[in-house]
């Protein structure tokens, strides 16, 4: 049903006026016939009558942006009221209404313009009665006054220069929402000149939904040739980051391997995808948990299409086993140049991939490609008590040419399969937090400072003491931080694609951990710090991981956040947990 | 008739025909030159007025261009006529198309015998103005005559007035109206003729308080006793006229209206004060022995404001039982 450009069609058009003795009435329509205005009648949208009021609604609703539904449209209009002692009821009411299916989409391009037009013939009728007076009747004036309407056009008429503004009169209403109806349906713009100095220029753009706040640890994958869009004058950001972006770099790495700013390389990002030019994955690692969704029928539906689109995606052999194809996504064509240019594509696929090895190795010449029933087969075998690595021992013999990094981006970003993430639960903390206790927080704080405290305090003299004071601090104020977006904090367990930005303190630590780096960095208290404890700087650094550590996961973040955040490995960050108190692990 | 004291009041008639000038004028306190100022109607303009207190006006303004009037005959009807104590239907004198015109009348008397076969008709002959000074009495008698005859067969019997926003008769017209509503009207005529006959005064008139409209008046009881002197027959609507415009000319002051004396050349003394939380009363007091101390008159304003206090606790009573008459209405209807 949507055109050419992806806007949903006009259903009509249609001009209203109220007649100072009939009332609330359609002059003109596009279609004709679309709207009955007697009763109710076969194959019309629908019946003015029920509606009138608030195409002309009273005065205080006027000269406003209203929008209505009636049987399945949508009308959208901008009623005005002119008031003016030379009108017969001291008013002049029209609205130039645009109706359009109402279950179909979003009318929001339209919305803007249609303010537009309604402000803009209000102020030519203000000025010279450019709609009244097309009445033949001239039923709009006061009867004394018809006179006095003509006689202002005349004076205009007698002003220098008038034949220079001359206008091309608006001839007909009719014509002109023909017009515009027709444009705007083919074109999605249309320019119609009214006279001389004004027209009705439409052009509809499409409104895109802001981006979402991308974390540091999500991975951005490329839906078309990004290289290929780059001139001159894109950001130099973002020509830095470009050869990164390859489906195995997480945001936060990308922005280390670019040497960039992190916040800057986010935005970047960000931008590409309210561009829709690049997806969100996660990080594919073998201790991953992948489950399929409810979604997970469509990849049979219509002709198996997406079933062919999988076998033809991740397909692997020998014959095209090289680095470049792993950086390609589900909708693009198998090479793409942009990786060549990473140095660091191939080994790290090395690194994350044993299975390419193995089967390097083995030296597999035939190539058969796994049938759709398989496909789907171990699309529905993943599920929430696996890791993929556990997962791929059980089905080693059905994956034998199956990419298995490929095979599971495919799932996720066609939706068929969701990413299980796990979040450590810390459970001293969490009793905290559901006794909303500070106080205790804080001292657990301090009970894992002083765990690396003593040893150091033999190190450290007298007059250092301040500095540790200092310290605290400053802990105590990224408590105060965190406690302050406490009440919008949640557990998700929904789909990960849905977890999106809901916490704030994600965003919060992802530019606390921006300025922690500063921290350790410059900053004139610290450099003394650091240069008094040089000895101790491992120790201080763990203290500070362990802090951020308790911050995270007071703030239920999953592994691969906290993972990415602290650069340290799963194994790591578990051992770490271990250290400050029991635990437990939780999917969602 | 209903006791309840919400009262719905049909306004109708077509457009143009000056229905919502004369409610600003009668209820928002407009003058007959600010209603040039006003624009159409659109649909049914609603609203509520508080009258004698208890009592609540509901008026339903009904905008009578053809696609809403249309309307009301046909998917509205039965929103529009249910419940109805009151329509008044107005008429444009100078209308051109008197067919159209009756031919709405009578869609209305249909619909409201349909409805609400109880309702009181007024029909109000409104612009009269236009119309040639010795012309008007013979137009409105054939106006009338022509109109009941329409409603005979739906059981109506039609009370007419000849109106104009540019004289009293539109006050006349609507005190009528609204006096109709008022269930304990007896009561205060009873009382106000005692207070008369107490101060021994000329005349005694009650005014409702927002709109100044006449609720009583000891001469309009005493019908039957033709006074001696030539009265101005329009007199109370006069009076209404000219205290609204003075009330009006006072808040532009920032003061408000509490009671006025005027003492006549001719040794008539006129007194308006407030006599409940809803009324006006005024006094027309005339010197039997012309005194010329000016201290004795003192006393005696004195004497009278302080008699219209105390008078006051026996209205403020018949207020208030017509309250609890209504409530118990209410409460057996419940």
């Amino acid at each position: 049903m949507e055109n050419s450009d992806g806007f949903i069609p006009i259903a009509a058009i249609f001009y209203a006026v109220f007649h100072p003795t009939q009332g609330t009435k359609i002059v003109h329509q596009v279609p004709e016939g679309s709207i009955s205005t007697i009763h109710e009648r076969a194959n019309t949208l629908f019946n003015f009558d029920t509606v009138k009021n608030y195409v002309i609604p009273k005065p205080h609703l006027c000269n406003k942006l209203i929008s209505f539904k009636i049987n399945k449209f949508k009308v959208i209009g901008y009623p005005v009221n002119i008031e003016n002692d030379q009108y017969s009821r001291n008013s002049f009411n029209f609205n130039f209404c645009f109706v359009f299916p109402y279950d179909i989409g979003d009318v929001t391009p339209y919305e803007p313009a249609i303010r537009r037009m309604g402000k803009m013939f209000q102020v030519l009728e203000e000025q010279n009665f450019m709609l009244s007076k097309l009445d033949k009747d001239n039923s709009f004036f006061k009867k004394s006054n018809v006179s006095n309407a003509t006689a202002n056009t005349n004076i205009h008429m007698n002003t220098p220069g008038y034949s220079k503004t001359k206008r091309i009169n608006l001839s007909s209403i009719e014509s002109l929402i023909n017009q515009i109806y027709q444009d705007l349906n083919n074109y999605s713009e249309c320019c119609i000149p009214l006279d001389s100095a004004n027209s009705v220029d439409i052009k509809l753009f499409p409104i895109l939904p802001p981006p979402i706040n991308i974390k540091a640890f999500q991975v951005p994958i490329a839906t078309v040739k990004l290289n290929s869009l780059v001139d001159v004058n894109w950001d130099p950001t973002m020509i830095k980051i470009l050869p990164y972006i390859n489906g195995l770099n997480s945001v936060k790495k990308i922005s280390e391997l670019a040497d960039a700013n992190y916040v800057l390389t986010k935005q970047c990002i960000q931008h590409l995808m309210h561009y829709k030019c690049i997806e969100i994955i996660d990080i594919f690692q073998f201790g991953n948990i992948y489950a399929p969704t409810n979604h997970i029928g469509s990849f049979l539906k219509s002709n198996a299409k997406m079933a062919e689109e999988c076998q033809a995606y991740v397909i692997t052999s020998d014959v095209n086993y090289d680095t470049s194809s792993f950086s390609n996504t589900p909708n693009n064509s198998p090479f793409n140049t942009l990786n060549n240019n990473s140095p660091y594509g191939g080994s790290l696929l090395k690194r994350m991939n044993p299975v390419y090895e193995h089967s390097a190795s083995k030296g597999a010449i035939t190539v058969k490609v796994p049938s759709k029933a398989t496909l789907f087969y171990l699309y529905r075998s993943l599920n929430q008590g696996q890791t993929v690595k556990e997962w791929y021992i059980q089905h080693r013999k059905l994956l034998v040419n199956v990419d298995i990094r490929r095979f599971i981006n495919f799932g996720v970003l066609r939706g068929i399969i969701y990413r299980v993430h796990t979040y450590p639960i810390l459970n001293s903390i969490t009793r905290l937090i559901e006794n909303n206790d500070e106080e205790q927080y804080a001292k657990l704080v301090d009970i894992i400072r002083k765990k690396h405290r003593p040893r150091k305090k033999e190190v450290l003299s007298r007059p250092k003491s301040s500095e540790g004071n200092l310290l605290k601090t400053r802990v105590n104020e990224q408590v105060l931080k965190t406690s302050q977006g406490k009440t919008k904090r949640k557990v998700s367990f929904n789909k990960p694609q849905k977890v999106k930005p809901l916490n704030d303190i994600i965003l919060e630590s992802d530019n606390e951990g921006d300025s922690d780096s500063d921290f350790s960095d410059g900053g004139s208290s610290n450099t003394s710090y650091h240069s008094e404890d040089e000895l101790d700087s491992d120790e201080i650094e763990e203290e500070r991981d362990m802090i951020n550590l308790i911050k995270m996961l007071k703030g239920y973040q999953c592994f691969d956040s906290i993972c990415t955040e602290l650069q340290k490995s799963r194994a790591e960050v578990e051992a770490d947990i271990e250290k400050i108190g029991s635990y437990s692990v939780l999917n969602g | 008739m209903s006791h309840s004291s919400r009262k719905k009041l049909l306004l109708m008639g077509r457009s143009g025909s000056g229905k919502s000038s004369m409610r600003s004028i009668i209820f928002s306190n407009y003058s007959a030159f600010d209603t040039r100022r006003l624009g159409a109607t659109i649909d049914v303009e609603h609203s509520h007025l508080r009258f004698l207190g208890n009592m609540t006006l509901n008026l339903w303004d009904c905008g009578g261009q053809d696609i809403f009037m249309d309307n009301y005959f046909t998917n509205q009807k039965d929103h529009i006529f249910k419940m109805v104590q009151v329509l008044i239907h107005v008429f444009d004198v100078e209308s051109k198309s008197i067919n159209k015109d009756i031919e709405i009348f009578i869609k209305a008397l249909t619909n409201l015998q349909k409805y609400s076969p109880g309702a009181k008709i007024f029909v109000l002959l409104h612009k009269m103005d236009l119309v040639q000074i010795d012309k008007r009495e013979e137009l409105f008698t054939i106006m009338m005559e022509k109109l009941q005859k329409i409603s005979n067969p739906y059981q109506f019997k039609l009370i007419g007035f000849p109106t104009s926003i540019w004289d009293e008769s539109l006050y006349k017209a609507w005190s009528q109206i609204v006096c109709s509503l008022i269930p304990n009207m007896n009561l205060f005529n009873n009382n106000l003729l005692k207070l008369n006959s107490i101060l021994e005064s000329e005349e005694i008139i009650l005014f409702e308080k927002t709109t100044f409209l006449v609720i009583s008046s000891t001469a309009s009881i005493q019908k039957q006793e033709t006074t001696s002197e030539e009265l101005d027959p329009k007199r109370f609507e006069k009076i209404s006229n000219i205290i609204k415009t003075y009330k009006q000319s006072i808040s532009k002051l920032r003061s408000n209206f509490n009671n006025l004396i005027i003492r006549g050349s001719n040794g008539t003394y006129f007194y308006v004060d407030v006599l409940t939380d809803n009324m006006f009363i005024m006094i027309v007091l005339k010197d039997k022995t012309p005194v010329d101390s000016n201290s004795v008159q003192q006393h005696e304003e004195l004497l009278i404001l302080e008699n219209i206090r105390s008078a006051r606790k026996w209205f403020e009573k018949i207020e208030s039982t017509g309250k609890i008459e209504s409530s118990a209405n209410s409460l057996q209807r419940a």
